[in-house]
């Protein structure tokens, strides 16, 4: 997994790429709550470059989700891929999660 | 009627679960497979595999898991055997997928996954210990 961080408080957008199962939980999970501790107001999650997300990735969305209402930052997942929207429909965290889909369509 | 097996054997760093994910996904797609089902035995298998790193082996990354493919009439078989402790899938709670976000439990959403995107999936624990998953799709069939 690569990442790219960038945060211009009191927004902060964090953009992982490739393929998420859970060998990239700690460097994600690090990358979000290092955001959420800087006390932004809005954290953007770009997945436009992630082409796969496994359960421990969605745990891991979970929690930062859970932090970030307790303090009050919004979280949103931006540009999630058809395939990934179809996983968070399965499992119900497009209804507590933000996210929005692909803007770009794909084959 | 079984076809030729296709393995990989790896160890149980969760670095190798991408090697396991591209052989999985390439024999599916070889098989008829639609490319989403090819994504829903790939996703199965990677929270097949995570469990055998992460709960039969605890982390430690020096056992062995073995992804085995084969064919079996109109069925895509996987099988996932690890050396690992005993897994009892059964004691694993299904999760309320219906609760508010505060009162959800966090856990059991990889067997939840491999249940709902495979046809079948089975628990066995082999006599000589670790753990044996076996899990089929219906080629071409639901959620194709």
């Amino acid at each position: 997994m690569t990442d790219s961080h960038q945060t211009l408080p009191p927004a902060a957008s964090i953009a992982p790429s490739g393929r998420l199962d859970a060998s990239a939980v700690p460097t994600l999970e690090r990358k979000l709550f290092d955001a959420l501790q800087a006390g932004v107001a809005h954290l953007t999650i770009d997945l436009s470059q992630v082409s796969y997300v496994s359960s421990s990735v969605l745990r891991c969305f979970l929690l930062a989700q859970r932090q970030a209402d307790r303090q009050r930052t919004h979280l949103e997942l931006v540009e999630v891929q058809p395939r990934l929207m179809d996983t968070f429909e399965l499992c119900g965290f497009d209804r507590v999660l933000h996210c929005s889909p692909s803007s770009v369509s794909s084959s | 009627m079984t076809s030729t097996q296709h393995e990989i054997c790896v160890t149980s760093e969760l670095a190798n679960l991408a090697n396991i994910g591209s052989f999985v996904s390439e024999r599916a797609r070889l098989s008829g497979m639609s490319e989403k089902q090819v994504f829903h035995v790939q996703m199965a298998v990677d929270e097949a595999c995570t469990n055998a790193m992460v709960h039969a082996y605890q982390g430690d990354p020096e056992g062995e898991v073995r992804v085995c493919c084969y064919l079996e009439g109109n069925d895509f078989v996987v099988e996932v055997v690890d050396q690992g402790q005993v897994f009892d899938a059964s004691s694993v709670p299904e999760p309320d997928l219906g609760r508010p976000l505060e009162e959800r439990d966090i856990g059991g959403l990889g067997l939840f996954f491999m249940r709902k995107l495979m046809d079948s999936v089975v628990f066995v624990a082999p006599h000589e210990g670790g753990n044996q998953v076996i899990m089929r799709k219906r080629i071409g069939g639901r959620l194709s």
